[in-house]
Order: structure tokens, then sequence, then C-alpha cells
């Protein structure tokens, strides 16, 4: 499509969307955002691509909308000269180069929208992020825009693209009715955005404690604003399609009405569900037109097939596979969700109906599910790393029809067999008495170098869940790793991970009563001077306290954004699928949810155990060096003290099936997850679960300072609950044996890697694999990620990627092509301990 | 009762080894072999005592090598433990055992070497319902071996060479007493699994395949007969412990070649 037609329809949906906002400003938020709805869709809608199976993409992300999850701008390029003052040098000296930004598009873009929270707090008055002006001579921008430039933010819930307006703006002369009024519109913006109340109502010693630290900073702790890592009970849209849908709303509408609560809710849903079904319509129309226009009698005939299909499931319940899978894509499209749920129960029925009644063969069904398959692989850029990281569950406990839930679930393997795409990210959860060919179907498919589906054991995360959300058991049955694993309930708890801590960050500023030795500031609490720390237990209490206090200060940042998502908006499309608010006519965030709470994504875990244990045996223990030596140490990151790097080295490290590291590990899992969850209940949240599984260890290791495991200033942290790469030398089961003293009953998703030679998986030895899982599994191992993979084939693929472009790997809780991750990723693959 | 106590000088413990009998395996490593194998793939086993590998390329000469090298340059190999030391490696992973049917393997170096502390392990690994293998050249007096049988639910049983001479050349002993062994083991009703390294050039000759297939036709308890194909891994560790490496040069097989070996053994 031309872009200037685009970019001219883009500020007609932008103006169109403002005037409806403002002319709803004193609506009931949720009809307020409903209305706003019904600009933005279909006008954002992509046509429909010749490969295209279903309808149902967006063109492109609104200058001005209503948007939840991974919503930040994906302009990278306006990343590329960030004035990133201290971080420069890290930059020189590591090679940590722009172009790792761009390659770690939405994790290191998620990070942007925390840069949002500084320029917010610039403008609150505090110290300026860019006190020492390096990088912005010639720029005639104030230091607020210049952020806000540069860092090509956008917000989440109602949000504008600023970076993008401003440019368009500057095109017209100024004072020209079209620049004003797209001027004003960015004025009005910048006071109503979600973002920016957030950020106004975020009480001041909140962000003073959060010491001005931004993920982009990768420093202790940071924060985002988004609505992220939650899925659907889709079978509430599915099973009744949308008459059944509308139907259900009304019947509680009523029930309101006779009891004299407030409808303004239910007349939002109404609106939401007309905006539906327009967009089903429009699409209709649109691939009838091309079904007329197409000169391929098969296309032709697929397309009108489409169109059919987009238009019944307007008017009926879904008749088969086909109108099932349409009906979810375009609710999905609408809701902004990335995670899936469980689509082998959503699904399983029409799958078994349309194939046992001849509707459709096994291969025409299969297509259609690959069909879905391309659609959700395609929410990346061209070439790009993991995007949306789209996860969808097959298999476990708690599905209402297992037997076609099943069938369904062995199709949907062999479509990502087929495939052989890093998305969707396809996870197969199993039990004890779940149906063996499944699980064995699993394996096959890993063994064949492809590394879904992840393997999540229902019998240690359906009680974990049960105890850390404090839900029913058949809610907890319902549980679903969510994007990177972040652990929710399938259209029942919601809670966004949107806070961040670095434990080996923490363990500096303890270690300096505070300061942080990088940023040259202090940015903790003042726990003590090393000499008072005479005990082992009394570091560790110290460090403890940070924790406490910094979790508490997350909990209460976590709880106004709550505060604020209640009153701005309806979150319509995600509370019609979510149980309890179309029954209660409320949003999730305004009581409607079962359970609302949050998560915060943790690093370095491991590393913190490594180090304390190595602090404890030559600190304490063997007494061959003062903690005032170790520090200094640390300080000069080893420089002129090789040997003890070495002594450190050789203290136990996690992953080796040794108690001495192995118990501290278990503690301080213990400690931290607990700690979070009571915290996170003191300040009204149902659940604050601390998960460990994000690739962050990379980049968050690349900003800290050297620890006494041995581990050197920017070097990377271990991923997930895993050694870090290469610690672990003592075989197999000794790994798996340590990974399963994490602290499992308040934890909300830790990962686990595996790289092993794929021959491990094939003839012979597939039978001493199976039997090394289920053992590991047995003995309370909750998750697996299997990547099988040669070493000889990473090396090769890193000087020839143009002969590996298959080759995946399992990062940390997202899948990548290897030969599309930067180097250091790479670097940090290949040096994983590779079990032959 | 196995003696807890009973001392023995090991070089290594490898979990989840599953090359060396069935399922998952722990095997222990003991240290000390009376043969002299051209090929041999583990080095640091063949004198019985603690000895110093020195890795030239690792050392920075800090002149410190008395404190105990950090470097990694000069490391000790082999260590005295009790049988009790390596049992609490050895349960740790007693559940993965029984779902593959695997267990402790003994092996070497020669276990026959430390009679009393192989004894002690497979012993301490029975009383505590662990399957046990004991991974042995067969060169030591039956008198050595037969205590153990009772305790070693399989034997992986090496036959390195048919020819006399030729395994005198390659190893520094001859084969009668091995074969003896063999044979009185299988008498003995022991089970047996037997293992022949086949190293090009030197024995990967059909009358070697025949002396085998004809040694195997004489025996009863032989469940399977493995290849294990040479390859050079042993180079390193000769060079750092300063011993020779006949065999430098020489290449792993390819796969098919060993596919052929297998069939020529009738394997």
């Amino acid at each position: 499509m031309d872009p200037e037609f685009i970019e001219k329809k883009k500020i007609d949906m932008a103006l169109a969307f403002t005037r409806a906002y403002q002319n709803a400003l004193h609506e009931h938020p949720a009809v307020r955002e409903a209305l706003c709805l019904k600009e933005q869709f279909p006008a954002i809608c992509r046509e429909v691509e010749d490969h295209h199976l279903f309808a149902g993409r967006k063109l492109y992300k609104p200058l001005v909308g209503f948007l939840s999850s991974l919503n930040v701008n994906m302009e990278l390029s306006a990343l590329y000269d960030i004035p990133r003052h201290r971080n420069d040098r890290l930059y020189l000296r590591d090679g940590f180069s722009p172009d790792t930004v761009q390659l770690m598009d939405r994790k290191d873009a998620v990070c942007l929208a925390e840069a949002a929270d500084d320029s917010e707090m610039i403008s609150n008055g505090k110290q300026s992020y860019l006190d020492d002006g390096k990088g912005l001579e010639g720029l005639s921008l104030d230091r607020d825009e210049t952020i806000r430039e540069r860092l090509a933010i956008n917000n989440s819930v109602f949000c504008h693209a600023y970076v993008e307006l401003k440019r368009i703006a500057a095109r017209y002369p100024e004072g020209s009715p079209e620049r004003c009024e797209i001027e004003g519109m960015l004025e009005f913006w910048n006071e109503h955005s979600t973002r920016s109340k957030f950020n106004r109502a975020l009480p001041n010693h909140v962000k003073e404690n959060m010491g001005r630290a931004t993920a982009f900073d990768n420093r202790f702790t940071s924060g985002f604003f988004r609505q992220d890592c939650y899925s659907l009970d889709y079978d509430l849209v599915l099973r009744d399609g949308i008459p059944g849908f509308e139907k259900r709303i009304d019947e509680f509408r009523r029930a309101a009405e006779r009891e004299g609560r407030d409808i303004q809710y239910f007349r939002a849903m109404k609106i939401a569900v007309g905006v539906l079904k327009d967009v089903c319509m429009h699409y209709a129309n649109e691939t009838l037109k091309m079904s007329v226009a197409s000169t391929d009698s098969d296309r032709k005939e697929e397309l009108l097939k489409m169109s059919w299909t987009l238009e019944n499931i307007v008017y009926h319940k879904p008749s088969g596979l086909r109108e099932a899978i349409q009906l979810f894509w375009i609710y999905n499209l609408l809701s902004d969700t990335y995670n899936y749920g469980r689509l082998d129960v959503y699904l399983g029925d029409y799958y078994c109906a349309d194939i046992d009644s001849g509707r459709l063969t096994e291969a025409e069904a299969l297509r259609l599910i690959k069909g879905l398959w391309v659609l959700i692989s395609e929410i990346r850029p061209a070439g790009g790393a993991a995007k949306s990281n789209a996860r969808l569950l097959v298999g476990g406990r708690g599905r209402r029809n297992e037997a076609n839930a099943d069938r369904f679930a062995l199709a949907a393997m062999q479509a990502t067999y087929e495939l052989k795409t890093p998305e969707p990210n396809l996870t197969l959860r199993f039990y004890r008495g779940q149906d063996e060919g499944l699980y064995q179907r699993a394996l096959d498919i890993i063994a064949n170098g492809n590394v879904h589906p992840i393997l999540y054991n229902d019998d240690e995360h359906i009680p974990l869940v049960e105890h850390a959300m404090r839900a029913s058991r058949e809610d907890a049955e319902q549980y679903t790793p969510e994007g990177c694993g972040e652990l929710a309930i399938n259209g029942r708890a919601f809670g966004s991970p949107n806070n961040m801590m670095n434990f080996v960050d923490g363990l500096n500023l303890v270690l300096h009563n505070g300061f942080d030795t990088f940023m040259q500031e202090k940015r903790g609490i003042e726990v003590g001077t090393l000499d008072q720390f005479t005990t082992f237990e009394s570091l560790v209490d110290a460090f403890k306290k940070q924790i406490v206090f910094t979790l508490d200060i997350l909990a209460q940042r976590h709880a106004v954004e709550h505060e604020i998502e209640a009153t701005e908006a309806g979150f319509l499309f995600i509370s019609m699928c979510t149980h309890g608010c179309v029954e209660k006519g409320k949003s999730i965030f305004a009581g409607g949810a079962p359970y609302l709470g949050g998560v915060i994504e943790s690093f370095g875990l491991t590393n913190l155990s490594d180090s304390l244990a190595a602090i404890k045996q030559l600190v304490y223990d063997q007494k061959l060096m003062s903690l005032q030596k170790l520090v200094e140490i640390l300080d000069v990151d080893f420089e002129g003290y090789e040997r003890e790097r070495q002594m450190m080295l050789a203290c136990p490290k996690f992953g080796n099936d040794d108690d001495c590291v192995d118990s501290i590990y278990s503690e301080m899992s213990a400690f931290v997850n607990t700690t979070a969850n009571e915290t996170g209940r003191r300040h009204g949240l149902d659940y604050f679960l601390i998960c460990n599984l994000n690739p962050g260890g990379l980049y968050y290791g690349a900003y800290t300072q050297a620890s006494a495991d041995g581990r050197k200033n920017g070097e990377s942290l271990a991923m997930g609950n895993n050694p870090t790469a290469g610690r672990d030398t003592q075989g197999l089961t000794a790994v798996l044996n340590s990974m399963t003293r994490l602290e499992k009953r308040s934890h909300g998703g830790y990962v686990h890697n595996l790289k092993v030679g794929p021959d491990s998986l094939k003839g012979e030895r597939r039978k001493n694999f199976d039997a090394l899982l289920k053992t590991y599994f047995e003995n309370g191992g909750c998750q697996v990620m299997v990547t099988a993979v040669n070493r000889e084939d990473l090396e090769n693929a890193v000087r020839h990627p143009e002969n590996y472009g298959n080759l995946l790997v399992r990062v940390c809780g997202w899948t990548c092509r290897f030969v599309e991750l930067n180097s250091k990723f790479q670097q940090e693959i290949i040096n994983r301990t590779l079990y032959a | 009762m196995p003696e807890k106590e009973t001392t023995g000088i090991i070089f290594d413990i490898k979990r989840y080894a599953i090359h060396d009998g069935p399922g998952i395996r722990t095997a222990v490593f003991l240290k000390g072999c009376p043969l002299n194998c051209l090929w041999c793939h583990n080095p640091q086993s063949i004198s019985p005592k603690l000895e110093t590998a020195f890795y030239k390329d690792r050392c920075v000469s800090c002149g410190r090598c008395d404190e105990g090298c950090r470097f990694g340059a000069r490391q000790m190999i082999g260590r005295t433990v009790t049988v009790g030391d390596v049992m609490q490696t050895v349960r740790k992973d007693a559940a993965y055992y029984a779902n593959s049917g695997g267990g402790l393997t003994v092996s070497g170096g020669e276990p026959l070497m430390q009679p009393h502390f192989t004894l002690g392990l497979l012993q301490a690994a029975r009383e505590e319902g662990i399957h046990t293998c004991l991974d042995t050249s067969g060169y030591a007096s039956f008198d050595i071996l037969k205590p153990l049988i009772p305790y070693t639910d399989l034997f992986l049983f090496d036959i390195k060479e048919t020819d006399d001479q030729k395994h005198r050349e390659y190893t520094g002993v001859g084969n009668q007493l091995i074969f003896e062994n063999l044979r009185r083991l299988d008498e003995e009703s022991a089970e047996l699994v037997i293992r022949c390294p086949i190293v090009p050039g030197l024995n990967d000759r059909p009358d070697h395949f025949e002396g085998i297939r004809q040694l195997m036709s004489s025996l009863r308890h032989v469940k399977k007969v493995e290849i294990n194909p040479f390859h050079p891994y042993g180079a390193d560790m000769a060079a750092a412990l300063g011993r020779e490496y006949p065999l430098r040069g020489v290449e792993a097989p390819a796969p098919e070649t060993v596919r052929e070996w297998e069939k020529a053994v009738g394997g």
C-alpha cells in the first residue's frame, strides 16, 4: 500500500479516535473505550494476504489508540544514538552495540517504555537523567522532549506515538491548520495518556526509591507499565459464538437492571461486540471482493469460503473448525492478546466433529491449523527475533473435553513439527495418567531439532498455583505459562510482569551500603558497613533487608497501576473472556477478575547463590580473605587478582548437585518468592510472584559489576533456573537434581533450559533420556525446555549463517532462529554445557 | 557387610554415564591398570598412584606451584576415597537408575587392581538395591574375580585382541589368562557383555573378527557383543602426563566402518 495513503489513514484515524475520546470524556470509562475502539477497528485492519487462510491482521500500530500488551514503538532505529551517559563506556568496552538493542527487539523495546518513566520523572522535577549533557549537542529540543523523541516511546492503554506524530507534524509549515491540529492532539495526549496519569499518580517515595532506575539502565530494580502475560478463556466466545455471547451479556445486564446496579459496563460491552461484528463484516466484504478479483480458481474458492466463514460467525455459532479458528483469531486481534491459552480445549470439539462427520479430512484440518500458526508466526518483523513470543498450550488437567482435546493436541504438534518456526511457543502440559502418546510425540518432535513443545509438569504446577495464587484446585488446573513462562490462570488470573529485579546488583548494593558503584550514586538503603557483617548470616540478613524494602516499593507501584487501570478503561475484550467480568459487569481491574496480581521478572538468582556460597567459603569458613578485600577485588574487576578470581571460580556452583550451594539457592529462592507474595498481599494484590525466565541475564549482566562467583564486569548472568553457562560439570542428573531445589510453592514461573546433543534423543539412547526426564519430573521438576543441537552446528552457523536458517534454539523463555541472534547471545548459547 | 571405610584411588566419577552398561548409570573410574594398551583413551588410569597432569598451555609461570595451581595447568589426578564417599554420590541418582534400569558401574583403569575396594563398592550398591556392572579387562587371578561374581549383575568384559602375540604387542600382556577368566565366568553363569575396542590398522582384521565370533560361540551367557571404535581423545591427557601416545595421527573410524565391524563380529 502507498505509504502516503497509509499515513493519511493513520492521521485520520488518530484524529477520529481523539475526537471520540474527547466527546466521551465524561462517559463511563468502559463506554469511552468502546466508542474509541469503534474508530480504531476496522480502521487499522490489514488486508488479507495471498497465503492467508484466515483474516485478521493489524496494518499498523495506531498513532493514537487503545492498546495493551506489546505496546511499544518498534522503531528502534531511534535508539541508535541514545545518550546513555555512563552506559556509553560499556558500549565501547564490550561491543554491546546498538545492533544488540535492535536484535533484542521486543524485550529491549519494552525496556524503552521504562525510559518513559524516567522522562516523566524529569518533568516531575527530578534530577535529570542527562545531567552531563553528553550527546545532546546541537539539539534544540528541551530535555523531556529529547528523551521522548529519541526513545520513541508509546504507552499502554490510551496512548500515542509521540515521536511519529512529531515527525509528521513537522512536515507541515508552522501555523498551518494541519500542523496545529496534530500538535493540539499531541498536547492533549501528553496530558491524557494513561501512562502520564500513571506517572502522576505514583507517589514520590516510590519514584525516589526505584532509585531512578530504568530497565534501560538494567539496574537493581525497574518497572514497566503494560498489560501483558495473560490469556483469555476463548471458550466463552467460541462455544456459543457471537449470538450466544451477546445473549449472555444481555442476560446479565437484565439481572443488573433488576438489582438496580450500574449498567454502563453492559452498554460498553454491547458496543464492543458491535465492533467485533463490524470487523468480521469488514473482512467478509474484503475477501469477497478479493475472490471476485482473483484469477486463480483455487484461491478464488478459498477466499469465497473465507468470506462465508466471516459472515457466518456474525450470525451463528461456529459450525466447524474453520469458523471457530476465524472467530478466535478476530476476537484475539481485538483483545490485543499474544498468548492464546488452551487451544486444544477451545478447538478440540470442532476439530473432531469436522473429521468424524467427514466435513474435513485430517489433512485439511491440519492445513487450517497451520494457517493459524502462520498468522501467529508472522507477528514479527521480517527476519527479526521473537516478536510477540506467542504461547499456546495443549494437554494437561482440567480439560472439559480431554479425548477431543488430545486429538487436537496431536494435530497441533504436527503443525509445529512441519512448520518449524520460532512461534508459536507450543507448550505441552502433562500429568501422571495423561495419554502417554502426547508426551512421546512431543519428545519425537524435540529430537528432530524443534525446540517445541515446551514441557510443563502439571503435578508440580497445579499445587504451586493453588498455593501461590490462593486459587481453588479447579481454577489452578487452568494455569497457563504465558509469554516467556510467567504464570497466570487462563481467563481467570491476571498479573502483568511489570517489575524487574536483578539480585546480583542487589548484593552489590549491600556490599557497598546502598551505593551503586556502576552509576556512582546511592540506589539502595543503608544496611550496614562491611565491618558489621561479622558472620555470614549477618550479611545474608542485610541482603534480605534490602530485598524486603524494595519489594515493598515494587508492590506499591504495582498497586498504583491497578488503581489507574481500574478507572481508565473497561479493558472490554480482555474482560469479556475473563470469568466473572460479564457476570459482574466489571472490568478485570475493577473487581471482575477472580484473581488480580502481579509478577516480578527477576534475574541472577543463580549468580547470587554462587556468590554467597563463595563468600561463605572464602571469607567466613576458610577465612582466606576478608570481606573488605573481596569487595575491593570485585570493585577493580579482578584486575591484578586473577588468582583470587580462580579461587572464587573453584567454589561450589549451582548445577552440580552440591549441597553447599544448592541449599543457599533453595533458601534464597524460598525467601524471595515468599516475601514477594506476602508483600504484594499487604498492598492488596491477590498475588505478587517472582519469576525467572527472561534472557535478560545477558543484558542485565552486561551492566552488572563483577560478582563473587568469579563473574567479571559485564559477563552474562545465568538464565532462568539454570546454572551459569558452562559452570555445571557433573552431568545431566546432577544439573537436574540442582534444579529441583527451587522453592515451589510461591513462584511465578522459572524456566529450565537443557542443551543436549541430538543423538541423546535418538535410537537406543532415547530410552535413557526418557527415563531421565521422567525421573526429573517425579523428583519435583517443574518444567524443561530442550534444545537438541550439536556444538559444531552452532559454530558453523556463526560462520555460515546462510546454511542454518532453520536452526532453532531456546534462548530462555523464548525461541529464536540461532542465526538471527546477535553474537553475544550466540556465544552464551555456545557456552552452555552441552550434554552429549 | 560391605566395608564402608575401605579406601581406594579413583580418578573420576561420571554421572549420567550411558555407555557403560544398561540405563542411566554412575561410573566410578578406579586408578591403576596392569595393561598398557596402545590406544588407551584414559591414560590417567594406568598408574595406580596419584599423579600430576601438567597442561603447558595453561601455565602462566607464576611460580606458585606449591600453593596448588589456580589456573588448572597443574592438576592432581586421582584421589583417595572410601566406599562410603563414593556411595554418597552414587545414591543421589538412585531414582534415575530405577526408572532406566541403570545403576553403578565400577570401571577403570582395572578395578581388579583394587579388589577390596571394588568388592566394597559392589556390595554397598547391592545392599541399596542398585544394579551393578563391573567393567574389566579380565586380567587378574580368578581368585580375585570369583568373590565379585555374587555382587556383579553384569560384567562388561573386554576382548582386545584374539591373537595372543598381537595382544602382547598392543597391551603388554598375553590374552590366555583373560580368556580363561572369561570361560570360567561363563561357567559360573555370570551375565556378560563383551566389548571389543577396534583400532584401525591394528585389530580391524578379518581374522580377529573371526576369532571373536568363534570365542562367542563357545560361551553361553553373553548377552551382547559391542564394538568400541577407536577415538583419539586420550592424546591430550597422555601429553599432560608426559606419556607416549603411539597412535598419534590415527583417526576415529567413519560410522559406516563401525557398522561393518559390528556385522563382522555378528553383533
